[in-house]
């Protein structure tokens, strides 16, 4: 029997957010039994005084805390088995991530090797092979995300990874780990996160779960772009967004890939481009695609655009098949400000390489075919009428 | 945005028509090999513990069944089945049942997994320090929300007093939504659990504590209880239906443990603490006061349930200042069309409850001792206005008679 109830799910993050966020980590920790945890973050994560907040949360719970600042952009299995030293000869017991990106991913596969061996890096690549439960690790965003962080993927040193052991065991979203950031890193991960939940929202994939989580990603982001290209700085804004990445990630985490996602991240690789604005650039083709072929979901009584003063105090409801144009007008608003591409063709990337981007992002759901045609679209950049 | 808030939901969700026989791959992936069946004698009796025991037997080896747990389980309960499980060499337990099973389930994890056995031990919040053995909930109504909740409330025997234990680790590992397990349940009973759960949904929507990720499940859950719950009482053998209640239900049950709830509970509890109501029953009749009681504080919120209430076009059609009284009117006519479908079983005020022998269950006498007792609930602390025994005896007399608020009674703090 075809049902929409037909699912499995699981968030085993916990998700602390807000004022103050950065003190109740002791208190977190102490609920795992872990004591003295490492710090894994860059320089310029240290630069902007990240660690200094993060410490200072710490001065009055009387545990000692450990600070690896020198994760570079391109971490490597070296780096990792250099920082497993350092965790086990100095008794650490557990991890947190400053910051996204590279430095989550980095937490992730230290935390692979501390809680077994180094070796286990090789053998827990792939889907679903990493043994777990993995020692403690928490997650603190400070703004720009790959929509990786808070999920159960990550990728070092040419190897993927993908486990629900991964996911953080917390996650703390402060409004002072908001540290400002150029206006362009700020559009490219609200796209990353509206793609992620495009494709849950809309998407072939059914869950009521990915969906509830989808529909508040969505509704932070639509809610948060005026205040954002109004002032890029502001601190709760950027909560906002960092708090709607989570959603997304963990909706992103219990589905198969999208296709707005999938054709980003895809053709970033092929042209060397920022997967935020390339999933900018494909995902009003690919939610046309996915109103084509699976519907409005009309159905849906809960609209993410419902009530929203959308474009200059617009009426508020958007029937389901507007999706895509609203969106596409909101990608338009971010790009007029300063970010984003216009289209792929303009990213620039070359035609030549549309086929093997098709075939990359290709997945049960979608097939190259379907997925070549939205990326042709988006790669004109002109929006079917 | 509320200024800070936490939200943790770890327990893993199987939905299906054919979800129990996941279960054995399930309790695999977390080393488990022996398991222990806790049920009731209802559940037991529409044959839903068969069910469950068919569809995992070749899967997983059944330590133990028992399908004894009264309706009010209690801390003795709980110690003979921990001994039993010991005895038995099991290492898991799937509870099978609503609201008194899961209790007594956790309970027993606590012991089992603790190696104790005195659960007075860990009575309170924060108590237990490390995960728990494994236990999977099977819920049998649309319902509690138990299943996805890190508390138990388990008698005391020796004083009456029910025990609160709380802790993250009391979160079932996995809750297994089947539609086979409330396919049989009764209209009354139906209707009765179905808006217990909406009552979760709405209250941790519009009461004090809310937050982002409790909102988006609650909004989820009301959409899909109040699109099923009539269409199931008027057809039970709706297996899609049944689905979606459990789901709404489950999604409830995660959005009011993650923010609390607020008068609905504190009166529906006293009701039940006084008169001995069953919980569902309370909550059906104090929704819509709790939302007129609070609109002038949280009104906008509860405007914003018209949609996934009453649908898009509804309230569209609505002007957003009206919103509010529409979502109390559409719950009042809810309740209508379910003491109408049931044929008067879904009591729509306080004075026509009856009990099983047909008896008035709430006298008007009681009322000044329900408004006392409700006073000492905790979950007055996170409603939007204040309330003191006048305004929770004005209350429950408007609840009792079936007449609306006057809302010009309500002293606004």
């Amino acid at each position: 029997m075809d049902s929409q109830y037909q699912y499995g799910f699981t968030c085993p993050v916990k998700t602390n957010a807000g004022r103050k966020a950065l003190e109740h980590i002791p208190f977190e920790l102490k609920a795992f039994n872990a004591v003295k945890p490492l710090v894994i973050t860059s320089r310029v994560m240290a630069g902007l005084g990240l660690v200094d907040a993060v410490s200072n949360a710490f001065k009055d719970s009387g545990m000692t805390i450990g600070v690896y600042d020198g994760v570079p952009e391109n971490p490597d299995v070296k780096l990792i088995r250099e920082l497993s030293s350092i965790y086990r000869d100095k008794g650490f017991d557990s991890v947190i991530a400053l910051g996204g990106g590279f430095i989550a991913d980095t937490a992730k596969a230290l935390n692979i090797a501390v809680s077994g061996a180094p070796e286990d890096l090789a053998n827990a690549a792939g889907e679903d092979r990493v043994c777990g439960p993995l020692n403690p690790f928490f997650l603190a965003p400070a703004g720009p995300t790959d929509g990786r962080e808070a999920s159960r993927y990550a990728a070092l040193g040419g190897r993927e990874y993908a486990s629900r052991h991964l996911m953080p065991d917390l996650v703390v979203l402060d409004p002072r780990m908001m540290a400002a950031q150029p206006f362009a890193v700020t559009a490219a991960s609200m796209m990353v996160t509206l793609a992620q939940a495009a494709d849950a929202y809309w998407g072939a994939y059914r869950n009521p779960l990915t969906d509830a989580y989808a529909y508040g990603a969505l509704r932070m982001i639509l809610k948060n772009i005026p205040q954002i290209i109004h002032d890029p700085g502001d601190r709760q804004a950027r909560l906002a967004l960092a708090n709607a990445a989570c959603l997304a990630g963990y909706a992103f985490s219990n589905m198969p890939k999208g296709l707005a996602y999938g054709l980003g991240r895809a053709a970033a690789e092929a042209g060397n481009l920022s997967p935020g604005f390339c999933m900018g650039a494909v995902l009003p083709e690919s939610l046309s695609y996915y109103l084509r072929t699976y519907g409005a979901r009309i159905d849906q009584d809960l609209s993410p655009f419902y009530d929203l003063d959308i474009e200059d105090g617009g009426p508020g409801m958007h029937p389901g098949s507007a999706a895509a144009d609203v969106l596409k007008q909101q990608l338009d608003r971010i790009r007029r400000a300063g970010a984003g591409y216009p289209s792929l063709k303009e990213a620039p990337l070359p035609e030549s390489a549309l086929k093997e981007t098709a075939q990359k992002a290709a997945s049960n759901d979608y097939s190259e075919d379907a997925c070549l045609e939205v990326l042709k679209k988006a790669w004109n950049g002109a929006m079917e009428p | 945005m509320p200024g800070y808030y936490e939200f943790c939901c770890r327990v893993k969700i199987i939905s299906g028509h054919q979800a129990l026989e996941k279960i054995p791959g399930a309790l695999a992936a977390l080393h488990a090999k022996k398991a222990m069946i806790v049920a009731d004698k209802g559940v037991s009796a529409a044959g839903l513990v068969d069910i469950v025991v068919d569809a995992i037997k070749n899967g997983i080896e059944i330590g133990f069944v028992h399908d004894d747990v009264p309706q009010d389980s209690d801390l003795h309960m709980v110690s003979r089945l921990a001994a039993i499980y010991v005895e038995k060499g099991c290492d898991s337990i799937i509870a099978v049942g609503g609201g008194s099973v899961m209790d007594t389930a956790k309970g027993v994890n606590i012991l089992v997994s603790e190696k104790s056995g005195d659960l007075m031990q860990f009575y309170g919040a924060g108590i237990l320090k490390k995960a728990l053995r494994p236990l999977v909930a099977v819920p049998t109504t649309a319902g509690t929300g138990s299943e996805v909740t890190q508390v138990a409330v388990i008698k005391n025997p020796e004083d009456h007093r029910k025990v609160l234990f709380v802790s993250y680790f009391l979160m079932p590992d996995i809750a297994v939504l089947d539609s086979r397990m409330t396919l049989t349940l009764p209209p009354a009973i139906t209707a009765a659990t179905g808006m217990d759960a909406l009552t979760h949904a709405v209250e941790a929507y519009t009461c004090l504590a809310k937050n982002p990720i409790s909102d988006v499940h609650a909004l989820t859950a009301i959409g899909m209880l109040s699109g099923n719950l009539l269409r199931v009482v008027k057809n039970p053998g709706d297996r899609e239906g049944r689905l979606a209640l459990a789901n709404g239900a489950t999604l409830a049950g995660i959005a009011f443990s993650n923010s609390m709830v607020g008068m609905v509970h504190t009166l529906g509890h006293s009701v039940g603490a006084v008169c001995g109501v069953p919980h569902g029953v309370c909550m059906a009749i104090f929704l819509p006061y709790g939302l007129e009681y609070n609109m002038h504080k949280n009104g906008h919120f509860t405007g914003e349930l018209l949609a996934p209430l009453a649908g898009r076009e509804v309230s569209e059609k609505t002007p957003p200042d009206r919103r509010a009284s529409r979502v109390v009117d559409w719950i009042r006519q809810l309740n209508q069309d379910l003491f109408a479908e049931t044929k008067g079983r879904h009591a729509r005020f306080l004075k026509e409850i009856v009990d099983r022998e047909g008896r008035q269950a709430v006298p008007r006498e009681s009322l000044p001792a329900i408004a006392r007792t409700a006073l000492g609930d905790g979950s007055i602390f996170y409603n939007p206005e204040d309330l003191d025994f006048d305004d929770l005896l004005m209350v429950t007399e408007a609840a009792w008679e079936g007449k609306p608020l006057e809302l010009n009674r309500i002293k606004k703090g």
